[in-house]
């Protein structure tokens, strides 16, 4: 996705980059300067707000959790350096700069002045909860009767009166997020699943994660082995093709590049044994395993669903796994579009960072490297299958899935597609929960349209799910490695 | 005959991160009126973005190169070179 907010993250990602490279930390303060000097076009009040917004994003990029770091002494190669000698990622993946955020006071019905005072009144008179009244000629809502129903919007001919929205707040499906007695966005961590939503609807960019970058830099340029374990969604995420991919992640310096559809092959298999040992005990409704979103959500939220959540595992643990034994001094590195990976790898310890594709993109910008140049690389891990490569866009587990069932037994698989885990979506997870569905697998992403769409992607998921497909066409004949 | 423009837009490390992955399919976006007599091609680095990388990503209209390309801004920066070109 590009707009302002994700230009400058990654910007700012890859000046990060380059920086700690060139071992000049004390440049790192300039950065805010640099970018936002005197006589420039601000994007906020003042340039001052700007420069210290640049501040705190450098700050989430150096894995640095804002709303607990209350030293304001500290200079950002203060921040790098300590960053510089950490050990290990830690929770919270998310974090919210107070300062970025900037109060909206919505999540509110108004009545604008388009408002006629007409006879009719259809807004008071058919409100619920008498939250209308007419004063001075114009229908007012009572902020603290309304319940937001939107009755009035919908009714109102003049279409005078508006829902005006919080974005984090409105596009969070748990209600994990919102805003405290100042009014700034505060994230509840017992509720979050770590979509990423927030992060990337704030028009503000005030919800950030908070990056590996520098642990993974760290790692890259030591001498020690490291792994790089890449999504089936890093189709159309860099130009070039998969193997030059691979050539730039080694040129970072990378030891070893594997592919996790690997991974996603045992997840199949797993899977597929597991849905039939369950049918053969009479109907039961299993949910596939591998969004991390989805499964925090069931743990938190949806506990009727819990004795139908598979328990086979990821293929980001699969693969962890596989790249533990072939390579066991290895720091590995997950790559993938997705924040709630970065909470699954804490919770499981199956990788040790995570970076999203625009994070390895900084990693690139930072390095210089340009990846239609090198030449095509093969990937470490075992050449993968059409159904593997699948798990990228929705409906793919559950065809991988039905697929690995029908090699292997006559039970017959119907999928129910939850796509998308928005309120609609959680709603229907429930009610698959206590069992009132007529399907027997339920796949639930996340995100809507699946992996491709995730909140770390770079490509349009337009083009990307095309190269998903031509991906998958070239991928190896059929059967599984498992 | 109305003169043929070259849009080349650019498919570098860089250009491509910061945007013009999206840029791409633009021609799908473009009115019938300026499709006609255009040439969009992909176009290796540039070579724009070895100073600094804030104004990517790139694109070059017949011999002129732009920064901080947007789907609206080649749109409108095509208008003006359809128009230049019929005066």
């Amino acid at each position: 996705m590009n707009n302002d907010t994700t230009r400058i993250r990654k910007q700012l990602g890859a000046l990060l980059v380059r920086l700690l490279r060139e071992n000049e930390y004390s440049a790192l303060d300039r950065i805010p300067i640099d970018l936002r000097p005197k006589k420039n076009l601000q994007s906020r009040c003042c340039i001052y707000k700007d420069r210290a917004m640049l501040r705190y994003r450098l700050m989430a990029l150096l894995g640095i959790s804002i709303e607990t770091e209350d030293n304001e002494y500290a200079s950002l190669a203060d921040y790098a350096l300590s960053a510089w000698k950490r050990t290990a990622s830690t929770h919270p993946v998310l974090t919210v700069s107070d300062v970025a955020c900037s109060s909206c006071s919505g999540g509110i019905h108004r009545v604008s002045n388009l408002c006629m005072g007409c006879v009719a009144r259809p807004c008071m008179n058919n409100c619920p909860v008498d939250a209308i009244a007419i004063e001075n000629g114009r229908a007012r809502i009572g902020s603290e009767k309304c319940i937001n129903c939107g009755k009035c919007t919908d009714l109102c001919p003049y279409k005078a009166i508006t829902y005006h929205p919080v974005p984090c707040e409105d596009k969070c499906p748990v209600k994990a997020i919102s805003k405290n007695g100042a009014g700034q966005a505060v994230i509840d961590y017992d509720a979050c699943i770590f979509c990423g939503r927030c992060t990337r609807s704030c028009p503000f960019g005030a919800v950030m994660e908070r990056s590996a970058l520098v642990d993974v830099l760290r790692t890259v340029q030591s001498k020690s082995e490291s792994v790089a374990l890449i999504a089936p969604s890093m189709v159309g995420q860099f130009p070039g093709t998969p193997g030059q991919l691979a050539a730039a992640l080694r040129k970072i310096g990378f030891t070893y590049v594997e592919e996790v559809s690997e991974g996603a092959e045992t997840t199949i298999d797993t899977e597929a044994r597991e849905f039939i040992a369950l049918q053969n005990k009479g109907k039961h409704i299993m949910g596939t395993s591998c969004c991390p979103a989805y499964t925090e959500a069931v743990k938190k939220h949806i506990q009727e669903f819990i004795p139908h959540l598979s328990h086979t595992k990821s293929p980001l643990y699969y693969s962890g796994k596989i790249a533990k034994e072939r390579y066991p001094e290895a720091v590995r590195v997950f790559i993938g579009p997705c924040v709630a990976k970065k909470a699954e790898a804490l919770r499981d310890n199956s990788v040790e960072y995570v970076l999203t594709y625009e994070e390895l993109g900084a990693l690139f910008m930072g390095y210089g490297i340009e990846i239609p140049d090198l030449a095509d690389t093969s990937f470490d891990s075992q050449q993968t299958t059409y159904h593997a490569r699948g798990f990228a866009a929705s409906g793919g587990v559950s065809r991988a899935v039905a697929h690995r069932v029908s090699q292997i037994s006559d039970i017959p698989l119907y999928p129910l597609h939850i796509n998308g885990l928005d309120k609609k979506g959680l709603q229907q997870l429930r009610v698959a929960g206590k069992g009132k569905c007529t399907q027997n697998l339920v796949e639930v992403m996340s995100c809507e349209g699946g992996c491709l769409h995730g909140p770390g992607i770079i490509c349009n998921p337009r083009i990307s799910e095309r190269k998903l497909k031509e991906y998958m066409q070239e991928s190896s004949p059929e059967g599984t490695a498992t | 005959m109305k003169q043929s423009i070259t849009l080349n837009i650019c498919l570098g490390t860089t250009c491509y991160i910061l945007g013009s992955s999206d840029l791409i399919s633009v021609e799908e976006y473009l009115p019938r009126k300026i499709r006609n007599n255009l040439a969009v091609t992909g176009s290796p680095c540039l070579g724009c973005c070895k100073d600094s990388t804030l104004s990517a990503p790139f694109i070059k209209i017949n011999e002129e190169i732009y920064g901080t390309a947007t789907r609206e801004k080649i749109i409108h920066l095509l208008r003006e070179a359809r128009r230049a070109d019929n005066e």
